[in-house]
């Protein structure tokens, strides 16, 4: 027995000696300006310490800002739950949230304190977990205060990237309160609060399909056609949801404009299905090699399909993805401030540490872009599926008319649609389209239904 | 969306699609079937729905495709279309249904537990109804029928098409069980349909008030907008449904809440139920539309129905009313061409029919009848008349036959007369044809039934005749014309007739013929030889035409006058008058059998005046002339003639007679057969003619006739040509000869005499073939026991005799000699081979051949005496006088053996000469063979008297 708890005890003391080194490492090279190198002793840190921050809590939550949560998220839970900052909490509630555990995540995001930096953060995923409740009058709530509390913390003085973050959790809010508005299907609060989002924000462009949706919804098809043309704006084009071309089609089926239908289904499958066949074969091709998918990703100017080019542009430039290249580039940066550091000791460790996380942000970007690609060729061939049965729907429809004797209601509507094509729309639109105005395009086709007056 | 945009699965009539429409849908359907296969590419062919969708498409497509090609099909005229192959009409909705069939099949077959397997199994099931496969079709359906969810659409539709179904198997009461499932259930817009063929069903069972009760709901729900329209059809076929069921003037009130003239459709129900042969409905029908019809138009057209009506119901009277009412009628309603026609045969056909009964021996019965139709004709010639004016002029004519079929002869020739004059008037030579035709027809009627015909007899003819003499009619009128005066032999009218008729037709020699015949037989009747002799002159001068058989015929008569005759001074004795009576016979025409009776009376009228040429020259064209059976009743007079003509002497003919005389006995089996032929065969030997004897000999194995009598043939050939030295045609000969194998050993000897003929020639490949053929002659008759003449042993001996000579040469060729024991040795050799040549010598005796006898002795005696001479002579060379005298000595005492042996021999020789008693030219005696071909010749004394 004594045996052993001397050993215990040497081990502990063993520990402590360690972590006051390593405590005295991350303040001296965090004020020499490093932050990518640091992750890694931080991550030690952590475990060394238990969760147990205390003074070192500071150094963590700045440069969780400045990296990305997700680089912290390998660390075990036990570790962060033990420990008492805001900041092991927000990753531990992260990673409990992304496993399903939303009870338990969301007990975690309440416990964070107001004070901390990522009470907003923290006010998002609850309004999300309340949204997924159905708890929508709750989620309206949290996100507002996401919105208020994330604007009242937008500082010029923080770095431009912890700037950032706090900036698109604050847009996604303002989406938040919109999409919760369409879950209500409240369409009209719900347009009306998608305009308070900010066209420049990362977070508008897929909410543009959501307002779509939801003039869809509020039978507001030319509105629908309107949003949905944005997408084909040349800022937009790396926006390539296959749910655009669906939805597109969808509309003018409501509206019975056959022949658009038709062209929009033919349309789309001559522009992706041979792109649905790209995506499947990599996938199929290149399973758990990241290395590859973070090449394809990084490389995409270099694509000559064109629609998966603009694809692989979506995910670079998709606030993950984005996030990852970014931390590439600025630990790339940092290597160049390691002369700063007199230990050539510690400069060596940090050189390797820089080494380390890139080689993670790589692998990361790697993954994200596997997961994508193999599920863009799912929702492409789904998609397909959709647009073949709405094709087969208006087939069916001509037919039966012909067969009831009826004259096709669509003749009419087909007509007027000859003497102007999509092209065209779309080149006058091209001339006016001035990026304050995206979004806000509404079309003017009548309903060529025959009940519709 | 995906379950709205599937399973919309209606299968529509598709009788009232436009030709365009229909083509809009198939471009439709084709895009559905592209959208389909690619919408399974995105499921990688693993969705069953796909494979149902396409297969459905398929079937829809097909049935639309058949639709089409049916309407091709349909416009093609009947002749086309008994030329051409349905199927390849068919060709393209066949392909369809297939494929939909394979589709379906395929889909059960990856996917056995299909959640919608009943729609799979109706789609089958209406696939192999396209197919025409009803007991499939049923199968399929049955099936889907037990598989569909309870309530369900499938349900219902797969109910409603087994009720089709069934109803196309004329299954009626099980059609409207399954009609009926469904038929509550009125919120279907298809019900209209459904409930439009459960009425025809129930009308089928002849229920006709739920039919029209059903038929009621469907045209007012059809009315609503909410159903698919049947207006139409309820239309065309509620009337048929009320007349059918006798409800005929609730029908009519049905149709007056149209509020328009129905006529027409009462019509076409009339004409329906009239083709479905119930007359009665459709007469009623028709006096209903009768009544409401207010235009000509429409009563035109229910009279023409109603006379077709009253045509199949034999109601002439009705008939001729209409008939009457519609010809009023057109004076103010012109009728279309298709009605006229049929109007006008109407009327024809009443006139045909009546005429038919008018001739009916039933009525014929009854005048009162006969009478009325005679009338009703009229009438119907009258309208006629009016409806086809162009017919006015042959009203005689059409009078005439229908007088003529009341068999009212008198009246019926009375207007041919009148219709014939009036048709040569007008120039219509079809009705003169036609009148003259009835007239002759009424002419030729028995005298019961036309006592008065005799009476225009003159009339008719001579009418005839002026208005046409020369056609083939005309033929027949003289022909009748004749008849007359003969029947009433009035010989002088007859030979006018035949005059001009033979002028008029030089040609119808046939027809001459017979009138000739006729006035032949009137004057041979009549005994007017005199006359009948003139007729015969005139018809060698030409007067009268005559054919060859004719004037052959005539020939015939005139020839039995002459053996009448001949016969006549036979039977008095008047030979001479006779002979020149039939030699008349002989050389005029006449017939073959009368000629060769006279030649044959000829042969023995000249035989009994010993006249040897004549009597041949007649007995041969006798022959000629006879046939087989007849000569075969006188064979023996010929036999006795044959006799006659060889004991004066007179071989050639004899031998002529007896050959032609055998021939024509050649198939029978007599024995006079043999005896002709022998005689033949002796007699051109006698007259030495062998061409003729190998022809006779020819003839032989064909007529069967004996192997001894072929084979004596054979050797009188054989000995001919040795006898003439023509040793070539014996060679030639002599294989046709050796093919008689009991010639065999006869034939040694003229092989031998062939064999010399080549020696001659030194021929040594003929002669060595010869002497084996002689050999080999030799063996074969000896090992058949056969007896070879002298001469053929002499033949072989010869060949015996110089080998036995090429022996005693080899002995002769080599000499004694010395010293003592060398020629001891060749002593004993060479009297060794004297022995052996003794035993040769020998066998060639035994053999018995005369020249083998004679010249085989004086061969061996030769051989002896030689030897004798050759010791006597010889000295031993170098030895002393001592020995030599020693050596004579001995040697004397073997010569004196030998020369003992030489007498033996000498003796023997002599004797064996004498034993065979050979008188051969060898001893250089000589006799010749005495031959009395007499005989063996056979003959009968002949039938010496005419006959």
């Amino acid at each position: 027995m004594l045996k052993k708890i001397l050993l215990i005890i040497t081990f502990i003391s063993f520990l402590g000696n360690a972590n006051s080194k390593l405590e005295r490492n991350i303040k001296y090279a965090y004020s020499k300006g490093m932050r990518y190198s640091l992750v890694p002793l931080l991550k030690e840190y952590i475990y060394l310490s238990k969760g147990n921050l205390k003074s070192m809590e500071r150094y963590l939550e700045k440069i969780i800002l400045t990296v990305g949560a997700k680089n912290f998220e390998g660390l075990d839970i036990s570790l962060l739950q033990r420990g008492n900052s805001s900041v092991s909490k927000y990753l531990a509630a992260k990673k409990i949230f992304a496993e399903g555990e939303y009870e338990k995540a969301g007990s975690l995001f309440k416990s964070i304190s107001s004070g901390s930096i990522f009470y907003p953060f923290s006010r998002n995923y609850l309004a999300v977990l309340s949204y997924l409740q159905k708890d929508y009058s709750k989620a309206l709530s949290l996100y507002k205060t996401c919105v208020e509390t994330s604007k009242s913390r937008l500082d010029k003085n923080l770095s431009t990237r912890v700037y950032k973050q706090i900036k698109v959790n604050r847009d996604i809010c303002i989406a938040g309160i919109a999409r919760t508005y369409y879950a209500q299907r409240n369409f009209k609060k719900a347009d009306y609060n998608y305009l308070d989002l900010d066209k420049r924000s990362i977070a508008w462009p897929p909410t543009l399909l959501e307002e779509a949706w939801s003039s869809y919804y509020g039978e507001n098809y030319n509105r629908t056609l309107g949003k949905l043309v944005t997408y084909k704006a040349p800022q937009l084009k790396f926006i390539t949801n296959p749910e655009i071309y669906v939805l597109r089609a969808t509309t003018y089926l409501r509206m019975c404009l056959y022949g658009d239908v038709n062209k929009v289904v033919e349309d789309f499958y001559s522009r992706l299905e041979k792109t649905a066949k790209k995506s499947e074969s990599i996938a199929k091709q290149y399973k758990n090699n990241p290395d590859y998918y973070y090449q394809l990703v990084r490389n995409y100017q270099n694509e000559s399909d064109k629609e998966f080019y603009y694809f692989l542009k979506g995910i670079y430039k998709s606030p993950n993805v984005k996030s990852f290249f970014d931390n590439i580039k600025y630990a790339e940066r940092e290597r160049k401030k390691l002369s700063k550091i007199q230990s050539s000791n510690l400069k060596g460790l940090l050189s390797r540490n820089i080494d380390e996380f890139i080689k993670i942000q790589k692998k990361v970007i790697g993954l994200v872009a596997e997961t994508k690609v193999e599920k863009y060729g799912i929702d492409l061939r789904k998609s397909f599926q959709t647009m073949s049965y709405i094709k087969l729907e208006v087939l069916g429809r001509k037919k039966e008319a012909l067969y009831e004797g009826k004259e096709e209601a669509s003749k009419r509507g087909e007509i007027k649609y000859l003497k102007r094509n999509d092209r065209q729309y779309f080149w006058t639109f091209n001339k006016e389209f001035w990026s304050d105005e995206l979004g806000d395009y509404v079309f003017a086709l009548p309903v060529e239904c025959p009940d519709e007056k | 969306m995906k379950n709205k945009a599937f399973f919309i699965l209606i299968f529509l009539s598709f009788s009232v699609l436009s030709q365009n429409k229909r083509n809009r849908i198939l471009s439709i359907i084709d895009q559905e079937i592209e959208e389909v296969t690619r919408l399974s590419r995105q499921f990688n062919g693993q969705n069953p729905n796909m494979l149902f969708r396409r297969s459905e498409l398929y079937l829809e497509k097909g049935r639309l495709i058949k639709e089409e090609e049916n309407n091709k099909y349909l416009s093609l005229s009947p002749n086309q279309r008994k030329s051409v192959s349905k199927s390849s009409y068919f060709r393209g909705s066949q392909g369809l249904f297939l494929k939909a069939k394979s589709e379906a099949l395929n889909l059960l077959r990856k996917f056995p537990k299909y959640e919608k397997a009943s729609d799979v199994y109706y789609i089958l099931g209406f696939n192999e109804k396209e197919f025409g496969d009803g007991v499939k079709a049923l199968d399929y359906l049955v099936k889907a029928e037990k598989m569909a969810p309870a309530g369900s659409k499938s349900q219902v539709r797969i109910q409603n098409a087994l009720a089709e179904i069934y109803y196309n198997k004329k299954d009626y009461p099980r059609a409207i069980e399954f009609y009926e499932r469904n038929i509550k259930k009125t919120s279907d817009r298809w019900w209209t349909k459904d409930a439009y063929n459960l009425a025809w069903s129930n009308f089928r069972l002849r229920r006709f008030d739920r039919a029209i009760e059903l038929m009621k709901k469907v045209e007012s729900l059809s009315k609503t907008g909410k159903y698919v329209d049947m207006t139409a059809s309820v239309n065309k076929d509620i009337g048929l449904f009320y007349a059918e069921s006798g409800r005929m003037e609730e029908g009519v009130k049905h149709y007056k809440n149209y509020n328009k003239d129905f006529t027409l459709e009462l019509i076409t129900i009339a004409s329906f139920l009239k083709e479905s042969g119930k007359f009665a409905q459709a007469m009623t029908t028709l006096n209903e539309a009768l009544k409401i019809s207010k235009t000509n138009k429409n009563r035109a057209k229910i009279y023409l129905v109603r006379m077709d009506l009253f045509d199949k119901y034999e109601k002439i009277n009705y008939h001729l009313k209409d008939s009457v009412s519609l010809y009023k009628l057109t004076k103010n309603h012109k009728l279309t061409k298709d009605q006229y026609d049929i109007f006008k045969h109407q009327v024809k056909k009443q006139i045909g029919k009546l005429q038919k009964k008018i001739g009916n021996k039933t009525y014929q019965s009854s005048k009162v009848v006969t009478n009325e139709k005679v009338n009703q004709v009229v009438k119907y010639l009258t309208l006629l008349k009016g409806l086809e004016p162009q017919t006015k002029n042959d009203n005689h004519f059409y009078m005439a036959e229908t007088y003529y079929q009341a068999s009212q002869f008198d009246r019926a020739i009375e207007n041919y007369l009148k219709g014939f004059k009036i048709a040569k008037k007008t120039g219509n030579k079809k009705t003169m044809d036609r009148s003259m035709d009835g007239m002759l027809q009424a002419l030729a009627q028995p005298k019961g039934k036309f006592p008065n015909r005799s009476k225009y007899y003159y009339p008719v003819y001579t009418t005839y005749l002026k208005y046409d003499p020369r056609s083939n009619k005309a033929k027949e009128i003289y022909k009748k014309l004749y008849k007359i005066e003969y029947d009433k032999k009035n010989i002088t009218e007859m030979k006018k007739i035949l005059g001009t008729f033979s002028k008029t037709f030089p040609n119808a020699r046939t027809d001459s013929d017979k009138m000739i015949n006729s006035l032949v037989e009137l004057y041979t009747k009549q005994k007017k030889d005199g006359d009948l002799a003139m007729l015969m002159k005139d018809i060698k001068t030409g007067k009268y035409q005559m054919s060859a058989t004719g004037k052959k015929g005539l020939a015939d008569v005139a020839q039995k006058l002459d053996v009448k005759k001949a016969e006549g001074l036979l039977a008095k004795k008047d030979y001479k008058q006779a002979k020149q009576a039939y030699l008349k016979i002989f050389s005029s025409p006449g017939s073959k059998v009368a000629k060769a009776n006279a030649a044959y009376n000829l042969m023995v009228l000249n035989y009994k005046d010993q006249k040897l040429q004549e009597t041949y020259n007649w007995g041969r064209n006798s022959l000629n002339l006879m046939d087989d059976k007849e000569f075969f009743k006188y064979r023996n007079t010929f036999l006795s003639v044959g006799k006659y003509l060889f004991e004066r002497l007179q071989f050639s003919s004899s031998a002529d007679l007896s050959h032609r005389s055998y021939a024509k006995l050649c198939k029978t089996q007599v024995r006079t057969k043999k005896d002709f032929y022998n005689n033949a065969v002796t007699m051109y030997k006698a007259s030495r003619q062998v061409e003729k004897l190998k022809s006779l000999r020819n003839s032989a194995n064909k007529c069967n006739i004996d192997s001894k009598s072929i084979m004596i043939t054979d050797k009188e050939i054989v000995d001919y040509y040795i006898s003439s030295n023509n040793i070539p045609a014996l060679e030639q000969y002599f294989r046709k000869a050796e093919s008689n194998r009991e010639l065999t050993p006869y034939l040694i000897d003229p092989a031998f005499k062939i064999y010399a003929y080549y020696q001659k020639q030194n021929n040594q490949s003929r002669l060595r073939q010869w002497q084996m053929k002689i050999e080999q002659l030799y063996r074969d008759s000896k090992s058949r026991r056969l007896k070879v003449p002298v001469a053929g042993l002499d033949a072989v001996s010869k060949f015996d005799v110089a080998r036995l000579k090429d022996e005693l040469k080899r002995i002769k060729g080599f000499r004694l000699a010395f010293p003592e024991d060398r020629f001891t040795s060749l002593l004993d050799q060479k009297i060794q081979k004297l022995d052996k040549l003794q035993e040769n010598v020998a066998r060639v005796q035994k053999m018995g051949a005369n020249y083998g006898v004679a010249h085989s002795y004086p061969v061996l005696i030769e051989g002896y005496e030689s030897l004798i001479q050759e010791i006597e002579t010889f000295n031993p060379p170098g030895k002393s006088p001592e020995y030599v005298k020693s050596f004579k000595q001995t040697m004397g005492q073997v010569t004196a053996q030998l020369k003992q042996k030489v007498q033996n021999f000498k003796a023997l020789g002599a004797k064996a000469i004498k034993d065979n008693e050979i008188l051969s030219t060898y001893q250089g005696s000589s006799s010749t063979s005495v031959y009395n071909v007499f005989d063996d010749m056979k003959f009968y004394d002949a039938e010496r008297s005419g006959r």
